[in-house]
């Protein structure tokens, strides 16, 4: 054994070395491809699909989309929709879309196939997350990762148990913001749609930042656009006790006109209305774009932030009395009065 | 000893070298493919259409999507990067599997695409697109890249796209995938095509859909060698047609004036479209039925394989339901 | 058999043997680390650009110099002359538009007394290669409004060079990055923490909704350098055209040797005394270098031009058919793409009538807006004054340029056109007196 190294077995080594595989390829994009491939089958064990059986569904249906052929974009499709595990006794987190309606039955299938029911719990609509409860034990749960060190361009992915159950899906992309929806939601442009929210959105390391969530028939964005959000898995075990009794809260009533106003353009003696949300309480007030309000009961205003702060005193359902210029036929400025009925901020 | 040390250098300096890649790997799947995806416009009934494709022989085969080349087509032209604009033949096409064969005339050898065996995909794999997205290889002589991940696999089971015909196990991918992809190739992070762009999606996820290269490896064989149905005198798709043996599922009887169904074959098109006993029929299209006979006769001439929309009445929720028509067994 | 010899650098060569042969189980470390580096890139990119994001009305902008000039989208501030800006963190800014090109979407702000604010450079669109990684900065469904923190997406570069109508983008760079509606305006930044696009179009084909599908477009960054003097002398600016000449695609069967198609485009027709024929170029000739770009489709060749400002001079290498030797001579030479005074005066005119004002490039549904009055012309004449709008001529009610060309088709010179006209938001009469029209040879005015 003195000499391993002969002539023979170090040309035999070295045949071995040139051969030796540059076996997985070396670029940064598969490298990625391979660590996302093991987050999948490492988070894909606490993500659940979920059905749910309804007597009512009134978010089911959206319709302010624009093209009635499209509808599938904002109706609730059949099928099962995707839920994570929170707890190894089977405290389940999920969108509350996911379960929201008159929900007569709702069944929880695992990684491993089994089937379970699932009694449905507290929900919180201003997070969009809900809470679920199976009857199990040694469920494999996701760590969860160090939020305050979230930065935007963090590499996230979102695994989902929709339209298959047995093959889970996988989007992929960076953190887009990491403080929306009053601090409560990260951003990502990894896709989310109906199939996965509900679904954890991870880190590379598997660990948790947050559930996917608002996904909203009503808006025009989800369905993979590329604006999606997740909410924090410190939210989430903020709201848990009370969901853990069954407490839910609903959406936030924030007054609201159903406009989107134009900010910063100078010389405008008022708020200019760009847009005015579909079936919004502005559109049935009879606000349309372009016009500028310039008082709300009574109070002039000049800026979005001035009328914004009269609607915090205000309640869902109050009328609203308005002054608006808007340009008649002859293009010349008119005043005019327009009473909105305040709405609740879907949004 | 020398041997050992060669053979240590020149191992690590190959791996110094592909560790250079950043986005190298794009660049490469690009380049190597390139010259094998074309771009595609025909006039057809319903006007022109566009669509992307490969080419399959190095003498001029091309391979291309049914949607923007159906049987019937007339003036298909194909464009190549270059720019290189050729005339094209319909050499066969199989609505089924949603491919149509072209043959042009090139001046030089062309370059045929690499097959990967789509069996061996697995999500979370590197996936890429490349092709006439938005016209940007008809326009602008650009055949657009998109890279994602091959993001799930699952069985579409309606045809929602614009012309799409092949319901059946979909790759999906998060590269993007767009109008004017239809027939592009889905590329495995080397280069290999693994599946055949497809319009169609999943209402569940509104992604880019990709039939598996294996679930047509058997037709694209047959349409090259000249052996596909439609290419035999006398064949139709996949074996001779029935004609108005379409299999629809449901009874229907006539109720104080209107049309209801009566009744759901299991396993029926009707019943995987979600119809039920109850539910009433009001019309197919732009055409109300007014009686059963109207009904029945419409009923009759019914297409295997044709997509029947109905506008129905489901407990006063008015809709319109998608049925993929299938032969009678 | 012993694994274990005896000598240290048999053993030093053994293990080194092992690491080099064993990458599978190092591949996992390997793989996490170079995700990591990557992903200390993409951190790098978005902490050095953030700063120089900035909001604007609907839509974005970025601050390109540390006294404030932002770019931004035509269509997100081409309608205002002021605005209040807002940067990346909330702090707010008046700025006011200085220069534009409402066809190629792009606009120029100038923060009033900028003072060494955060800033990024213009990069090189030229270097980009399709598979570059890119990040969009910007506010889609302006989710950034009161916390001013704009939203960050990754893509690569899908295609170059893209030609778009209505509007037109002349030189696009195609990305997969996520961008929506209110990304407008913001920029396309490439690895190398430079801009290198400013992003304001996406295609909503597919689902129909205004909401990315994978295909996004930006103003390239050389294209808006070669513009930049332009627009900070103020006013509008004019792509670049070839004066003088129509062109074809080559490869065209109906004229003789125009090689092949791809090749170039050539010079289908030439009109003397042009800066076409000034630069020494005949029918015939086959452009198929300019600038280092080939113009290989007509689409291409407009491209080509209108990425320059009117008024630029650029070099272009064009094939001549020698027919005694039946080969072509390879040729150069220095051709001026339009002038951009004679396109201002142009657009005085209508068809055959000269009316001496330039109308101003809203996107309103108004009107035509009075911009710019010639001196001594029929406008001035008439007592047009700029920002004046005209809503009818004649009976003819008058919304755009387009409403306003149909209704002079016909008229004469010499012949008097009443026209009402808003001012001051009264509406008044006044007559007008078209002359003939003054410049041979000008090609027919766009439409925007």
């Amino acid at each position: 054994m003195r000499r391993l190294f002969s002539a023979s077995n170090a040309s035999c080594a070295a045949f071995l070395l040139l051969c030796a595989p540059l076996s997985a390829q070396d670029d940064p994009t598969s490298a990625m491809a391979r660590v996302l491939q093991k987050v999948r089958e490492k988070v894909a064990k606490s993500v659940v699909s979920i059905e749910v059986v309804r007597d009512k569904d009134p978010d089911g249906r959206g319709g302010s989309g624009p093209s009635s052929t499209h509808q599938d974009y904002f109706n609730r499709p059949e099928g099962p929709c995707t839920g994570t595990l929170w707890s190894e006794d089977g405290y389940i987190v999920t969108s509350w879309f996911n379960v929201s309606g008159e929900v007569r039955r709702v069944t929880v299938r695992t990684h491993d196939g089994k089937s379970y029911d699932a009694k449905r719990l507290g929900y919180d609509a201003t997070r969009d997350i809900a809470l679920l409860k199976i009857e199990a034990k040694d469920l494999p749960v996701l760590p969860k990762s160090k939020l305050d060190e979230a930065k935007q361009g963090d590499f996230v992915a979102i695994v989902g148990r929709a339209p298959d159950p047995d093959v889970p899906t996988l989007n992929h992309g960076i953190l887009s913001a990491v403080n929306r929806m009053k601090d409560a939601c990260v951003q990502t442009d990894a896709e989310l749609n109906y199939g996965n929210v509900g679904g954890p959105l991870v880190t590379v390391r598997g660990e948790i930042v947050g559930i996917t969530c608002q996904v909203k028939p009503r808006t025009n964005w989800g369905q993979s656009g590329g604006v999606g959000f997740a909410c924090k898995h410190t939210e989430i075990d903020k709201a848990l006790p009370s969901l853990k009794q069954n407490r839910s809260v609903e959406r936030g009533k924030e007054p609201w006109l159903g406009v989107t106003p134009a900010e910063g353009a100078e010389g405008v003696e008022g708020v200019v209305v760009a847009q005015v949300a579909a079936e919004g309480p502005g559109e049935e007030g009879g606000l349309q774009e372009a016009d500028v309000i310039t008082e709300i009961d009574g109070k002039r205003v000049k800026t979005w932030e001035e009328l914004r702060a009269v609607l915090e005193t205000k309640k869902v359902g109050d009328v609203v009395k308005l002054k608006i210029l808007r340009k008649d036929k002859a293009g010349v400025q008119q005043p005019k009065d327009v009473k909105v009925k305040l709405g609740d901020n879907p949004n | 000893m020398r041997t050992l040390t060669v053979a240590v250098v020149l191992s690590l300096s190959a791996r110094v070298a592909a560790a250079q890649g950043s986005d190298d790997n794009h660049r490469k799947v690009y380049d190597a493919t390139v010259d094998s995806v074309v771009a595609v416009r025909s006039l057809t009934a319903g006007g022109e259409r566009s669509g992307s494709g490969i080419v399959v022989s190095k003498d001029g085969l091309v391979l291309v999507s049914y949607a923007a080349v159906p049987e019937g087509a007339k003036n298909i032209r194909v464009w190549m990067k270059g720019p290189k604009l050729y005339k094209a033949e319909i050499v066969g096409a199989s609505r089924r599997d949603e491919l149509t064969l072209l043959r042009i005339k090139p001046k030089g050898e062309l370059k045929p695409i690499g097959f990967g065996e789509s069996s061996r995909v697995k999500v979370g794999e590197v996936a890429y697109t490349l092709g006439n997205a938005s016209n940007s290889m008809i326009n602008n002589d650009q055949p657009s890249l998109n890279v994602g991940l091959i993001s799930g696999s699952y069985k579409l089971d309606a045809a929602r796209g614009p012309n799409t015909q092949y319901t059946g196990t979909v790759f999906e991918t998060t590269a993007a995938v767009n109008v004017g992809m239809e027939g592009a190739p889905l590329l495995d992070g080397s280069g290999k095509m693994i599946g055949f762009v497809t319009l169609n999606y999943s209402p569940h996820r509104f992604l880019g859909n990709a039939i598996p290269i294996d679930v047509l490896r058997h037709t694209v064989e047959q349409l090259v060698a000249g052996k596909h149905a439609s290419q035999i005198k006398g064949g139709g798709e996949d074996g001779p047609a029935e004609t108005g043996a379409a299999w629809f599922g449901a009874a229907v009887v006539e109720q104080g004036g209107k049309l209801v169904i009566d009744a759901v074959e299991a396993g029926s098109p009707a019943e995987s479209a979600g119809l039920r006993k109850g539910i009433v029929i009001l019309a197919a299209g732009r055409k109300a039925f007014k009686s059963l006979a109207e009904w029945t006769a419409f009923a009759k001439d019914l297409q295997a394989g044709a997509l029947l929309t109905l506008t129905v009445d489901d407990d006063g929720l008015k809709d319109d339901v998608k049925i993929l028509l299938e032969r009678k067994k | 058999m012993n694994f274990f010899p005896a000598s240290s650098a048999s053993s030093a060569a053994v293990l080194l043997l092992c690491a080099l042969c064993s990458p599978l189980c190092a591949q996992d470390d390997q793989d996490l680390e170079k995700v990591a580096e990557l992903q200390k890139k993409v951190h790098a990119v978005v902490d050095r650009v953030k700063g120089a994001y900035v909001f604007i009305g609907g839509g974005s902008g970025v601050c390109v110099d540390p006294d404030g000039w932002i770019l931004t989208n035509h269509h997100v501030a081409g309608g205002a002359q002021n605005w209040k800006v807002r940067f990346t963190g909330g702090k707010q800014y008046d700025a006011t538009l200085v220069g534009f090109h409402p066809a190629d979407d792009v606009a120029l702000l100038k923060v009033r007394n900028g003072k060494d604010l955060p800033c990024v450079e213009l990069g090189d669109s030229d270097a980009l290669k399709i598979g570059d990684n890119v990040i969009a900065v910007g506010n889609p469904f302006m989710l950034g409004n009161g916390s001013w923190e704009p939203t960050i997406t990754l893509g690569i570069v899908s295609a170059l060079h893209v030609y778009l109508d209505n509007p037109g983008y002349k030189d696009a760079v195609q990305t997969d990055a996520q961008i929506n509606p209110g990304n407008s305006g913001g920029p396309l930044i490439g690895m190398d923490g430079k801009v290198i696009g400013i992003n304001g179009r996406i295609d909503v084909k597919r689902f129909m909704n205004r909401v990315n599908t994978g295909i996004g477009y930006a103003i390239p960054s050389n294209q808006i350098r070669r513009f930049m003097p332009h627009f900070k002398a103020g006013g509008r600016a004019f792509g670049g055209y070839l004066e003088g000449a129509t062109v074809g695609e080559c490869g065209d069967d109906r004229y003789e040797n125009t090689g092949e198609l791809g090749d170039g485009v050539f010079i289908a027709g030439l009109q003397d005394d042009t800066p076409a024929s000034k630069a020494g170029l005949t029918t015939g000739d086959i452009l198929f270098d300019i600038e280092g770009q080939r113009p290989y489709n007509l689409n291409r060749f407009h491209g080509i031009v209108g990425a320059w400002p009117a008024g630029s001079t650029v070099k272009v290498k064009y094939k001549r058919w020698d027919a005694a030797k039946k080969e072509f001579a390879v040729h150069e030479t220095k051709v001026l793409l339009g002038d951009p005074e004679k396109l201002r005066a142009q657009e005085a005119q209508v068809g055959n009538l000269y009316l001496g004002f330039t109308p101003s490039y809203d996107f309103d549904d108004l009107g035509v807006e009075v911009d710019e009055v010639m001196e001594k012309g029929p406008a001035a004449t008439a007592g047009l004054k700029s920002g004046d709008v005209i809503k009818k001529v004649g009976d003819a009610r008058v919304r755009d340029w387009k409403d306003f060309k149909a209704a002079l088709t016909g008229k004469k010179a010499g012949e008097k056109l009443k026209l009402v006209v808003l001012r001051d938001g009264k509406e008044m009469d006044l007559t007008i007196t078209a002359e003939e029209r003054k410049i041979e040879g000008m090609p027919e005015k766009q439409d925007e």
